[in-house]
């Protein structure tokens, strides 16, 4: 029976082929803006690493040094001397402490002198392992110190054509680094371990170099700073009250997790009791998607885009559903005749709705291309959005689920009338 | 073979009530040739309507071979329809864009045949009307009466236990009309049950058994008399 429900319904459409494309046309659209829109949403709530972001936490300390602290409580940033405290403990299985800044590279065997521009992770060396940032070549670096990088996927790409560019010197901000690493292309979304000031959805980084290496070269953290102290040069911050570093540690267990809160609180009363920690002790651990959550890296307005999407789909469906009530008129005929020749109403609600589902099985195909293309043109006005638009495959099946309900959705109350008449009615 | 016991049907609209059969008891037996009579508006569609499952009536007794329909639900009664009865109207009521095939075809769709055997009753009902050769022609590459064959072998082709007809040959000129009713007779004497509407004096004096519909209800004052008795006058 299936087949020749499938049968009729390509005769159906041979029928009124401009009537079907103008229905498949208008819920495209509606279904195509509403996946892209989707597809935004799911890449900015999907989990960025699922198998232990339970397991990973980003601390936030109440340490700042005077009583007017007008920077929020507790701080995202740390300064050194708390960071180094966080690092010192062996409770985490993996911790680093790190802030983000940029240099100037080129390859130093290279004849030619240009330089590009990369972005650069000054951070300790449990990054890799507590991230599991995916090595394409070598490994990360085991010490703070150092003359050593790793490198990103598209940076390896720019300078040296990809490849295996292990022990090759690259030139960045005037000093030579060893090139001890390179990883696979990398798309981390949401950036999670730096997701504050917006950066939530930036690219992966392009340099990765030991956190003490960074400081004495005097490079500037270039994202959020807050310091009681003045200071002049980088060195300078490792003793003085200058917040700018974020950390991040993995605690396994609920019980890691409880010692670990211990060991801060700990710290903090042991700077209370000298005198060195005016605030109330706040020592806050968020995991990956707490910290996701508190950051808002779904964005308001996006959702507000999605209510606007999803009602001008139900516009859709409405439009769609009166071409298709047309159909119904046409067909009305041929329905009277199947019942009365022995189809019964379940049958022909069967063949309705097979027919439904072809169209939306074709609605499907169109309305995720045209959803790559309002993702393209949306990546085009908003360039920020370029590491977010992709259809992910849950955005893939969403929109072919998306596309046979709304097909069904519009043709339900065509269907409804055909099963509603006497039978009598249209036979003479 | 079809027994009704004081059907009624009354179609209501917001102003009026009509009554389309009023205590209307008739039966049928197996392989009888029925013509039904009587002037326009009287409730024959509405009887034929009702006996082919088609619409339901308020109240009374219907049992189809040996079937008692009341209360049955519509997938009940859609394969009741299907399995006993075949259905020829005036209008032909073929899809003009399927083949003659696939027309004859579409009853046993709902039948759950296999394809061979579906294939088999459509060319067997298709050759007992002499379309045989016809089976990819389109209906509208066929003249009226041919088209009104197909509708015939359609009706066949399930092997059904009682064709109804609602004025088979209206739309049809005389020699036309007169192969469609010779080949009623041939299916009648095959053994299959009929019920025919029509206006036509002579087909009604030509088939075993009249009943005229007046206001909705049988009577008796024949208007057409059956040949014999029209003979017998004539003595
Ligand atoms: N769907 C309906 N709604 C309301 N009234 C109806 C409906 N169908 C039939 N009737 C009424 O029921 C009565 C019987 O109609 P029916 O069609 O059975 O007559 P008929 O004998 O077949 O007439 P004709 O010879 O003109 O075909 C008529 O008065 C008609 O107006
Ligand atoms: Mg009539």
């Amino acid at each position: 029976m299936l087949s020749y429900y499938l049968k009729l319904a390509l005769i159906n459409f041979k029928r009124a082929p401009s009537l079907y494309a103008l229905v498949l046309l208008t819920l495209s659209v509606g279904v195509g803006l509403v996946c892209a829109n989707y597809a935004l949403i799911s890449v900015m709530s999907g989990d960025p690493i699922p198998e232990k972001s339970n397991q990973l936490f980003h601390v936030s300390m109440n340490t700042w040094p005077n009583e007017n602290n007008t920077h929020g409580e507790p701080l995202y940033i740390l300064r050194y001397r708390d960071a180094m405290m966080i690092e010192e403990s062996s409770i985490p299985k993996h911790s680093f402490v790190m802030f983000e800044t940029s240099a100037y590279v080129r390859d130093s065997a290279s004849a030619s002198l240009s330089r590009r521009s990369g972005k650069v992770r000054a951070t300790t060396h449990g990054f890799f392992a507590l991230t599991n940032a995916p090595f394409a070549y070598g490994e990360g670096f085991s010490e703070n110190t150092g003359q050593v990088v790793v490198i990103g996927h598209n940076m390896n790409q720019e300078v040296f054509g990809g490849g295996n560019n292990v022990g090759k010197t690259l030139e960045i901000a005037g000093e030579l680094f060893t090139v001890i690493g390179i990883l696979a292309q990398w798309d981390l979304r949401p950036k999670y371990y730096h997701a504050t000031e917006n950066r939530a959805f930036d690219q992966t980084d392009d340099l990765y170099i030991p956190l003490e290496t960074v400081i004495d070269q005097n490079w500037r953290a270039q994202a959020r700073t807050s310091a009681a102290d003045s200071w002049q040069h980088m060195p300078q911050t490792r003793e003085r009250n200058v917040y700018y570093l974020q950390a991040w540690v993995e605690l396994p267990t609920n019980a890691d997790k409880a010692q670990f809160q211990q060991y801060l609180d700990n710290y903090s009363q042991t700077l209370k009791d000298s005198g060195e920690h005016p605030l109330a002790i706040r020592n806050e651990l968020n995991d990956v998607n707490q910290w996701l959550a508190k950051q808002e890296v779904v964005d308001d307005k996006i959702l507000a885009f999605a209510i606007a999407t999803a009602l001008f789909l139900i516009v859709c469906v409405f439009n769609a559903s009166s071409l298709l009530l047309s159909r119904f008129h046409a067909g009305k005929f041929e329905v009277g005749l199947r019942r009365a020749i022995g189809a019964s109403k379940q049958q022909v609600l069967m063949q309705g709705m097979i027919e439904s589902t072809v169209l939306g099985a074709v609605i499907s195909l169109t309305a995720i291309g045209l959803s790559g293309l309002f993702l393209a043109l949306s990546i085009e006005m908003l360039p920020n959005l370029r590491n977010l638009a992709v259809l992910n495959a849950n955005t893939l099946l969403a929109g072919v689920l998306l596309s046979i309900v709304t097909a069904n959705l519009s043709s339900f109350y065509a269907i409804y009338r055909a099963n509603r008449y006497t039978i009598s009615a249209e036979l003479k | 073979m079809l027994v009704m016991n004081s059907i009624s049907r009354i179609y209501r609209s917001e102003t009026i009530q009509t009554h389309g059969l009023r205590d209307f008891s008739l039966t049928v037996e197996q392989g009888e040739f029925v013509a039904v009579t009587g002037p326009s508006g009287s409730g024959k569609s509405t009887f034929l309507n009702v006996a082919g499952l088609l619409d339901n009536f308020d109240q009374g007794d219907y049992l189809l071979d040996g079937i008692s329909v009341k209360g049955m639900n519509d997938t009940q009664l859609s394969s009741l329809r299907n399995e006993k009865i075949g259905f020829i109207f005036q209008n032909y009521n073929l899809i003009p864009d399927y083949s003659i095939a696939d027309n004859v075809d579409m009853p046993l769709r709902y039948r759950g045949f296999s394809k061979a055997e579906r294939k088999e009753r459509v060319e067997y009902a298709l050759e007992k009307v002499g379309l045989a050769a016809r089976l990819d022609y389109l209906p509208s590459q066929l003249s009226g009466g041919q088209q009104q064959r197909v509708a015939i072998a359609r009706a066949l082709a399930g092997s059904p236990k009682i064709l109804l007809a609602d004025e088979p040959t209206g739309n049809l000129d005389s020699l036309m009309a007169r192969q469609v009713m010779e080949l009623l007779h041939r299916l009648n004497q095959d053994g299959t049950t009929i019920i025919m509407v029509t206006h036509d004096p002579d087909q009604a004096r030509e088939v075993n058994r009249n009943v005229q519909i007046v206001d909705g209800q049988i009577t008796d004052a024949k208007i057409y008399a059956p040949v014999e008795a029209k003979e017998a006058a004539n003595a």
